[in-house]
């Protein structure tokens, strides 16, 4: 039986409203092939598992109407961010959706098409009339709000109930609540708007321009104290040593520069340098480029004098003779001291004459020593030979009896050799100690020779360097030292003459040196003038500071910055204010129907009423909401998952009730109404939806066999079951139409 | 009537800068129209910083005169 005919006996009221007839779906989300759905009955169920379709099928209404209104983060819908409109798993035609409505002058048929992706990608929309004209592009758009008079919001809030809705709100954050409730209501364009204020910061980059405006501030008054008080010190440090108040002005400045410039040149003549030149300063701003060449010029001046010149020369001279002095009394020590100590020597040990005389003595003695030796040595050696012999020839009674006396002697020849062995020993030996020692004294000798020549080499070198020394002292002199001049005597007179000479030298540069001395001083009182004018000029100049164009700018700028923080923050507030009533408007619309519905849903055994307050978050200005039950107590303490889901159901009830006057759609659509709803709620649930659906066709999707059942049970009016039976890739969802 | 009326309304009662508010107002709701609430934050961060970058240059030029 179709619906369509039947509609003003079943839905009262809703003649002049647009009905959902028909709707294409093709390469949306994740259909694929065109499929078709056709809603003729007043109650509409899509049932199967989730991820078949079903929520996609509800979204392609939306996006057949709203287009690119209904993505993205300003719809306030987390799950509509990166949201794609095309499947991403097949490349068919292009993405359509049309959507037939049934109006008060017949039918009328949106189809939006999508090609391309990304950037790339464009819509094309159509508005078929009953009339068969065609309406493109912006015309078509026109139509569309023309037919409808609806914003996404406004279909959002009354006539497509979100299962993200419902979801959020069951959050007992009370921050995401507010949010959800603003969702509810149609407000998150107000909320992201608010968000998008608070999150550009201005506050923060104001009150960094604001201190570093400050800082300035702060630091100019800072140096002008600073400035204040240095040029005042100074000032009375100056008076206190003789300078007049009067004397401190730039005019006196350029007439003191003017005067030391006349005396650094008088100077200058004074110590024989006519050419010097020096730049008189024009102004006051010159003066300290003028002290410093006034100084410079005097310090070149006084170092290249004639006078200076002499007396550097003369110091020089002073200090090469001092030095010769001192060289001349070294070496002539040293010569004295070699001299002696040769001397000496000789007087001790003789000279090389009597050396080399006293060694060819000393070898003579030891030659004959040896000799002696080698004697002793021979007749030694001719009696051990003799006695040999007679011991082997004399038979043994000759060798018993003395052969001189004829005595006995039994151990004749063993006596006479012991003895003569003695004899002969004692004699080598002494001659041995003997050449000994004539050795020791002849090594002595040449030690000696061998000191005396180290002393003569020691006087020639001392002679030597003396030498030297007299012809320095000539040169230093300029004069031939004879053997009868006296050195030191020359290099000291030549001294006490310089000495003199230096001193009057001297006296002649102190007066020259008093004339700078007071030209230095001078310097240094224009330096004073100076120092204290310019921290005079440097404070006028940071007072100066308030008036120039740059200050007035920034504090201009300031004051425009701190307008505009002060548009935003009004324009924040009128968004407050204006989302404030809304709600409020909102919610005093729905509120009777809200308790309503609410207490007969969830028929909570200890709340009977529902009322809800908006009030402003003062921290963040948004829209903050009050549940209270009737006798005023916060009851989200003890809301369950199901009474919370039961609140948001009723709001949407609420507010599709309030704007059922001017409402121009004929139906509703619910996704998922009852995720969170016990089997009692569930059956309160289905008698509400039974009433509702007395005035407007029914449009539900549940993954939920149960419900289903429940539903098909017991709602009494007509019914098509779209089973979302299977979801491939490649086909998209699988759905079976089970009237 | 959408927020962008009922904020221009607001506006438009305000004794001060109405007419300065409503096309703050306009670049905002366009912003936001285009880009969202990022769009927004970006669009007064922008036109806050022009006024902080101006204040820079100034404040150097003024601290050279220190």
């Amino acid at each position: 039986m179709s619906y369509l005919p039947d509609l003003t006996t079943c839905c009262k009221g809703v003649d002049n409203m647009f009905h959902l007839i028909r709707l294409k779906i093709r390469d949306f989300r994740g259909f694929a092939d065109a499929q078709e759905l056709n809603f003729n009955q007043p109650v509409v169920l899509l049932c199967g598992e989730n991820h078949r379709g079903k929520s996609s099928t509800l979204n392609a209404v939306e996006w057949c109407l709203f287009g690119e209104n209904c993505v993205g983060k300003k719809t306030g819908i987390r799950e509509r961010i990166g949201w794609e409109i095309s499947n991403r798993y097949v490349s068919g035609e292009g993405v359509l959706v049309e959507v037939e409505f049934k109006g008060p002058e017949g039918n009328y048929v949106i189809t939006r098409e999508l090609s391309g992706i990304g950037r790339r990608a464009s819509e094309i929309i159509t508005v078929k009339l009953p009339d068969g004209v065609e309406l493109h592009g912006d015309d078509a758009e026109r139509q569309i709000y023309t037919l409808f008079h609806s914003s996404f919001q406004n279909f959002m809030t009354t006539v497509y109930q979100h299962q993200e809705a419902i979801r959020a709100i069951l959050t007992q954050e009370p921050r995401d609540r507010n949010d959800a409730i603003d969702r509810l209501l149609g407000l998150s364009e107000y909320r992201e708007l608010v968000r998008g204020i608070t999150d550009a910061k201005i506050g923060n980059i104001y009150r960094a321009m604001k201190s570093e405006f400050d800082g300035f501030r702060q630091r100019a008054e800072q140096s002008i104290r600073i400035y204040d008080k240095e040029a005042r010190e100074k000032k009375e440090k100056a008076i206190a040593e003789g300078m007049g108040e009067e004397d401190i002005t730039e005019e006196e400045a350029l007439h003191r520069a003017k005067d030391i410039g006349e005396a650094v040149i008088s100077l200058a003549k004074e110590l024989g340098i006519n050419d010097l030149q020096i730049t008189m300063p024009q102004s006051f701003v010159g003066v300290a480029q003028f002290r410093d060449e006034a100084k410079d010029k005097i310090d070149t001046v006084w170092l290249h004098s004639p006078d200076m010149v002499k007396q550097t020369t003369l110091e020089k001279k002073q200090r090469e003779l001092a030095s010769l002095v001192g060289r001349y009394q070294d070496v002539k020590k040293a010569g004295t001291e070699a001299q002696t100590e040769r001397d000496k020597f000789i007087q001790q040990h003789g000279d090389e004459t009597t050396l080399v005389e006293a060694d060819k003595a000393q070898q003579k003695e030891i030659t004959r020593i040896e000799e002696e030796i080698y004697k002793s040595n021979a007749r030694a050696s001719l009696v051990r030979e003799a006695i040999q012999y007679l011991k082997e020839v004399a038979s043994d009674i000759e060798r018993r009896r003395c052969p001189l006396c004829g005595t006995q002697a039994p151990q004749l020849l063993n006596q006479l050799e012991s003895e003569w062995e003695e004899k002969i020993e004692v004699a080598v030996r002494a001659l041995e100690v003997q050449r000994k020692e004539q050795k020791v004294k002849l090594k002595q000798l040449k030690s000696f020779k061998d000191q005396l020549e180290e002393l003569e080499k020691a006087l020639v070198t001392a002679r030597s360097s003396f030498e030297e020394c007299i012809t320095k002292v000539a040169v230093a002199l300029q004069r031939e030292i004879g053997e009868h001049d006296d050195p030191l005597a020359l290099l000291n007179t030549q001294l006490h003459d310089i000495a003199s000479e230096l001193e009057s030298e001297q006296k002649a540069i102190e007066k020259k040196g008093e004339k700078r001395i007071a030209i230095f001083d001078q310097l240094a009182k224009l330096r004073t003038i100076d120092e204290i004018l310019s921290l005079e000029r440097k404070k006028e100049i940071v007072e100066r500071i308030w008036s120039t164009k740059e200050y007035k700018e920034l504090d201009k700028l300031r004051d425009q910055a701190s307008q505009f923080m002060e548009d935003v923050q009004a324009i924040k507030g009128s968004l407050a204010i204006a989302s404030r009533e809304e709600a409020e408007a909102k919610i005093s619309a729905a509120g009777t129907s809200l308790d309503k519905h609410f207490c007969r849903i969830a028929n909570h055994p200890t709340i009977g009423g529902l009322v809800m307050e908006v009030t402003e978050d003062p921290r963040t200005g948004l829209n903050f909401y009050n549940i209270k039950s009737r006798d005023g107590l916060d009851p989200t303490p003890i809301l369950s998952q199901g009474d919370l889901n039961c609140l948001a159901l009723s709001l949407f009830f609420g507010l599709a009730e309030a704007a059922e006057e001017t409402q121009p759609f004929a139906f509703l659509m619910l996704d998922d109404p009852s995720q969170s709803l016990g089997p009692e709620m569930e059956q309160r649930f289905v008698s509400v939806l039974e009433d509702i659906a007395e005035r407007r066709q029914l449009i539900i999707s549940t993954p939920y066999v149960g419900f289903k059942n429940l539903l098909m049970a017991s709602i009494t009016k007509n019914k098509d079951v779209y089973d979302f039976l299977d979801w491939t890739e490649k086909n998209g969802p699988q759905i079976a139409r089970n009237a | 009537m959408g927020y962008n009326e009922k904020v221009l309304n607001k506006i438009a009662i305000m004794e001060q800068r109405a007419k300065e508010r409503k096309a703050l107002w306009h670049t905002i709701s366009d912003s936001f129209g285009k880009e969202g609430p990022e769009g927004v934050a970006n669009e007064l961060a922008v036109e806050m910083d022009e006024f902080r970058e101006k204040s820079d240059v100034l404040l150097a030029r003024l601290n050279d005169m220190l």
